[in-house]
């Protein structure tokens, strides 16, 4: 079927196809757009926590008796957890992976004043501190060098940075401090201090919801004796231990509050309810767009079979099959619906560089255009194929009768 | 009543002009009962629409009632058909999804009387055409016959005093297109002027004038005795 | 004639059901979603100070130096909270305007009930007397501690109804002790206050912008240095310093602070800012602030939620979102609204024949398509309702509600939607050629 005469009968009376086509290239524009930034949101969610999330119950531990050996208490605690079927490790520490608190100090080449300048002190990492079985407890991957061991370990009651003399590195710090050759062995100041890279691990998250960099992190080896307590777990025996885990740690202590008692799931949930609404949000609007677009087509296009339905009829009396009539009118959307994708497309740029410069996100992908095209146009073509078949049903008699 | 003095009209599109009026001069006197015919494409209907103010034209001047109808705005001119004239149509043009009541009301409405003074003309000339008991009955469910009444009554509610009538037997049998024809002769008896376009030569026969135009201009006058 | 075209339009919007559904579905989807998401940032945006936020001032310093260009926030280089010794000397300084130094801490409580575990569920707060009728702290019993604790410090307490409740199993408890803070201290309860959660929390965004618990205790600022407690909150430094105790961290350069001082007209403004000036450059004078420019500065509550961006991107690109939505609703309904008007252009026609104006047959469709606005906006509302249900649910926030001025302001914004889409199909049926549908075909 030739597209010519198409064209010139929509171009004849062009206010119909210009809305549909109007309405296609903003949910275009939209549609790409959001599907982009619904992306971004997951990938977020499912980065790699560089631990085993599975397996960790974490809960907040806060003395009120100031009486407390809190040294020992902490002794004390492993034994008794660590009795506990399936339990694998257990660990202090100040903080944890997408929890709450975080402590963070700029991590420097050289002592202050140095002739680097700005460049001295690069990046601010966050920075773990926690006893030798830390990275046990959390599963993470060492990459070079070794773990931290009791002659790393040291007592501090600082709270403004580590007092350690030694620590690991993450994969990504290691590799932005030091991109040629091992980190292992070279020294780094943190908060002032010179500590020294003894190993690179793959990874491990910081805490909250990352940030710009959610990669740059440290560990230390510093035992603590309070704040976030970590149990490695199997499993499916998690949530046994944790429904019994207050009543346990108090029954041994009860100069202690047990609070906040999370899988590392559950805390990664919570941390990531921002982004998980918002994806929720952006794949609702998008929803209803493409359905009241679809509805917007279907109601148009009716109207125009409605209008034309001498014609129609005229044409099947002259020799037009019903496959003719059907062709007529998904070619006509075809035609409409692709002229709007190409205009659309346009549109998406543009809303994207407007959301470039006004937001934090990055550029478009063009796959994602396209996604979002394939998507309308198939949208649109179904929303034809109803008025459409209606219309090839028209009988050839209605030429010959008036009104 | 009426007069056309050198009215042309011309419709153009991108490739032709097609002269639908050409010097057309006309004059209708007050209490006239005037017929046009004329074979198709001849101009019937650009006249009527232009003696109904429906259409504008390109040049030459109408007075309608001693008023200059070129000068008047779309309120103007919408105020003077509202008034003055009457329309009925061959394919009656009542709207559907109201009752004769309702159908009739239309003009009154845009007249701006109170709702008891359209009430009482709503009545009056819906019993003058004998439908009064089917007021509130939908179009659809009336004759053809029926039908054109509610039409005449919707005319003459507004009291016209120029009445254009287009066709409005074309669509009827023979029976009910001499009941039309002998309600329109007794409203024009009363004083209202009538010019009614058709191709019926009896019809043509039965009013004081005939005209025919041809191409857009008017080829020939017939006088005929007043019918009895 | 309003309500002879009100009559029309409704009988028309009836005869051509499934489009007046579609049209009003149209406008409805675009007005709920927009509701939803305006609502939601109005929420956000309120300024709970209300009348008072343009006399209470948060006060900054730049409280740093080593030739440091700026530190803080990057439009004006001043960090948001402040050092011990500067909320100590601003609170000392021989001025007369109410004021507050504060800080978040965390604490057990002992409840006196039986079987209650004792629980840091309560977050505690150092604040001075004037706090209370700055912050409009509503007490149910009591009264703020006297003047004499603020500058002395004594183990006052004023504390929530839900507090007092949890530990005394009643709201009255003025005058009675309870234990907290190392699970020794006695504290007296002096004052009992309606449960108090300003939403954004404007009195210390240092914490958390919009939190679950407001705080459950108050305490005297005078009290800080024999409490020793750490805050609970952000501390930042701008170089290495060795923190090893309480006490070092009141004597550090550490930010971890915040101060409230209220003003009440311009004069006292400028006098404010005049000795915020002064201490700058005295501090300078001392070893302090030894950055280029030693200044301080202060800001109203309106300029200080706008300046720590309360409102978050999400919520920006959410609103934005859902207005674009609304426009693709609106171009919609345009199209529907054509649909719907050119089957009436043959009854447009006759009633043009009948002496109507285009004036007239314009306000007949333009009435229609205000009555589907009408019905769009309260279906909409009803669908913004939802929305806003599934947007507390999602975000676990409370603040998230329709309010009466956004009752009226998605009824406005329908019809004026509405109208401006039925400008269009109402001038295309009024401007069509009369004369064109009265022929028989």
């Amino acid at each position: 079927m030739a597209l010519g005469p198409i064209f010139r009968s929509t171009l004849r009376n062009p206010t119909g196809a210009v809305l549909i086509a109007l309405q296609i290239a903003l949910t275009l524009a939209i549609a790409s757009n959001t599907f982009y930034m619904v992306k971004q949101r997951i990938d977020k969610m499912n980065r790699d926590t560089g631990v085993v999330n599975a397996e960790l119950l974490t809960a907040r531990v806060f003395y009120f008796g100031s009486a407390v050996d809190q040294e020992a208490q902490a002794d004390i605690d492993r034994k008794a957890l660590m009795e506990i079927p399936g339990v694998k490790s257990v660990s202090y520490s100040n903080s944890i992976p997408l929890g709450g608190s975080n402590n963070t100090s700029s991590l420097c080449f050289e002592q202050e004043g140095s002739v680097l300048g700005d460049d001295n002190c690069p990046h601010s990492p966050s920075y773990y501190r926690s006893d030798v079985n830390f990275h046990e407890t959390m599963g993470l991957k060492l990459l070079s060098g070794r773990w931290l061991n009791d002659s790393d370990a040291i007592e501090s009651e600082s709270i403004s940075s580590t007092a350690s003399r030694t620590m690991l590195l993450s994969d990504v710090l290691a590799k932005l401090y030091f991109p040629e050759g091992s980190a292992v062995g070279k020294q780094l100041y943190l908060g002032g201090r010179p500590l020294t890279v003894v190993g690179v691990y793959e990874r491990m998250l910081r805490p909250g919801s990352g940030g710009t960099n959610p990669d740059h992190t440290i560990l230390a080896a510093e035992p603590q004796t309070s704040g976030y307590l970590s149990i490695r777990i199997e499993s499916d025996r998690i949530e046994q231990v944790k429904e019994k885990l207050e009543a346990t740690m108090v029954g041994l202590n009860d100069q202690r509050v047990v609070s906040v008692i999370r899988t590392l799931d559950e805390v990664a949930e919570r941390t990531y309810r921002r982004d998980k609404a918002m994806v929720v949000l952006l794949l609702g609007v998008v929803a209803l767009l493409l359905v009241v677009t679809a509805l917007g087509v279907a109601g148009l296009v009716s109207f125009t079979v409605a209008n034309r339905k001498k014609q129609i009829g005229t044409r099947r009396a002259l020799g037009a099959s019903k496959r003719d009539i059907l062709g007529y009118f998904m070619s006509e959307n075809f035609a409409i619906t692709a002229t709007a994708l190409l205009l659309g497309g346009f549109l998406a740029y543009a809303l994207n560089q407007y959301l470039l410069q006004s937001y934090q996100l990055s550029r478009l992908e063009v796959v994602y255009v396209f996604i979002a095209a394939g998507c309308l146009l198939f949208i649109s073509q179904m929303a034809t194929l109803l008025p459409a078949l209606r219309a090839s049903r028209v009988s050839p008699a209605i030429a010959t009768r008036t009104v | 009543m009426l007069r056309m003095n050198k009215i042309s009209k011309v419709f153009s599109t991108d490739l032709i002009e097609t002269h639908a009026l050409r010097e057309f001069d006309l004059s209708v006197a007050e209490g006239e009962f005037v017929t046009v015919t004329g074979p198709s494409g001849s101009g019937k209907t650009t006249f009527l629409n232009i003696a109904g103010l429906l259409e504008t034209f390109n040049s030459g001047e109408y007075f309608l009632d001693g008023e200059d109808v070129a000068s008047l705005n779309d309120r103007q001119r919408s105020q003077l058909r509202n008034q003055k004239i009457g329309f009925i149509f061959q394919s009656f043009n009542l709207i559907p999804d109201l009752d004769l009541f309702d159908n009739v009301d239309v003009p009154l409405r845009y007249r701006g009387f109170s709702s008891t003074e359209r009430k009482d003309r709503i009545n009056y000339a819906l019993e003058r055409v004998g439908l009064a008991a089917r007021a509130k009955h939908l179009p659809s469910q009336l004759s053809g016959g029926q039908q054109q009444r509610v039409a005449i009554a919707r005319a003459l509610a507004g009291e016209p005093r120029f009445l254009l009538a287009d066709e409005p037997t074309g669509n009827l049998d023979s029976l009910m297109a001499r009941q039309v024809m002998e309600l329109l002769e007794e409203i024009n008896s009363e004083g209202t002027t009538i010019v009614m376009v058709t191709h019926d030569p009896d019809l043509a026969r039965r009013s004081q004038r005939n005209i025919q135009i041809i191409d857009g201009q008017v080829s020939d006058q017939q006088m005929f005795a007043q019918a009895v | 004639m309003l309500v002879y075209y009100s009559k029309l339009a409704w009988r028309h919007i009836l005869q051509t059901p499934v489009l007046s559904l579609l049209i009003v579905m149209a406008i409805a989807l675009g007005i709920g979603a927009s509701m939803t998401m305006i609502s939601y940032y109005k929420a956000m945006a309120h300024n709970p100070a209300e009348e008072r936020s343009d006399s209470l001032f948060a006060v900054q310093l730049a409280a740093y130096g080593n030739d440091m260009e700026e530190w803080g926030r990057d439009s004006d280089g001043l960090p948001i909270q402040l050092t011990h010794q500067d909320v100590k000397n601003l609170r000392e300084a021989e001025l007369s305007f109410p004021r507050t130094g504060m800080y978040q801490f965390m604490t057990v409580v002992t409840s006196q009930r039986e079987g209650v575990a004792p629980s840091n569920d309560y977050a505690g707060r150092f604040v001075d007397r004037d706090f209370f009728n700055m912050f409009d702290v509503k007490f149910l019993y009591g009264e703020p501690w006297s003047a004499q604790v603020d500058k002395e410090g004594d183990k006052h307490a004023v504390i929530s109804k839900s507090l007092s409740e949890w530990i005394f199993g009643e709201a009255n408890s003025v005058g009675k002790t309870f234990v907290m803070i190392d699970g020794e201290m006695l504290f007296t309860v002096v004052g009992v206050y309606e449960d108090f959660n300003p939403q954004p929390a404007y009195y210390d965004l240092s914490t958390s912008y919009f939190p679950g618990e407001g705080p459950g205790v108050f305490l005297p600022y005078s009290s800080v240095d024999t409490l020793g407690r750490f805050p609970m909150g952000n501390i930042s430094g701008w170089f290495p310093e060795e923190v090893n105790s309480h006490a070092d961290l009141m004597k550090s350069e550490y930010v971890w602070q915040v101060f409230w001082v209220k003003l009440d007209n311009e004069e006292q403004r400028e006098q404010y800012r005049a000795f915020l000036k002064a201490y700058s450059e005295e501090q300078n004078k001392l070893g302090r602030f030894q950055n280029p420019n030693p200044r301080g500065d202060i800001k109203d509550v309106k300029t200080w939620l706008e300046y720590n961006e309360v409102i978050n991107e999400d919520n920006k690109v959410m609103v934005g979102l859902s207005l674009l939505f609304l426009l693709v609703c609106l171009v919609n309904a345009v199209g529907l609204l054509l649909a719907k008007f050119l089957r009436k252009m043959n009854e447009a026609g006759i009633r043009r024949a009948l002496g109507a104006s285009k004036r007239q047959i314009f306000s007949q469709y333009l009435v229609e398509v205000g009555m589907l606005g009408v019905l769009g906006g309260l279906l909409g509302l009803i669908l913004a309702a939802f929305g806003l249900w599934a947007v507390r649910e999602l975000y676990e926030t409370d603040i998230a509600r329709l309010d009466p001025t956004l009752f009226m302001g998605a009824l406005a914004l329908s019809l004026f939607a509405s109208l401006l889409t039925g400008i269009l199909p109402a001038l295309r049926v009024c401007n069509s050629n009369p004369s064109l549908f009265l022929k028989a075909q």
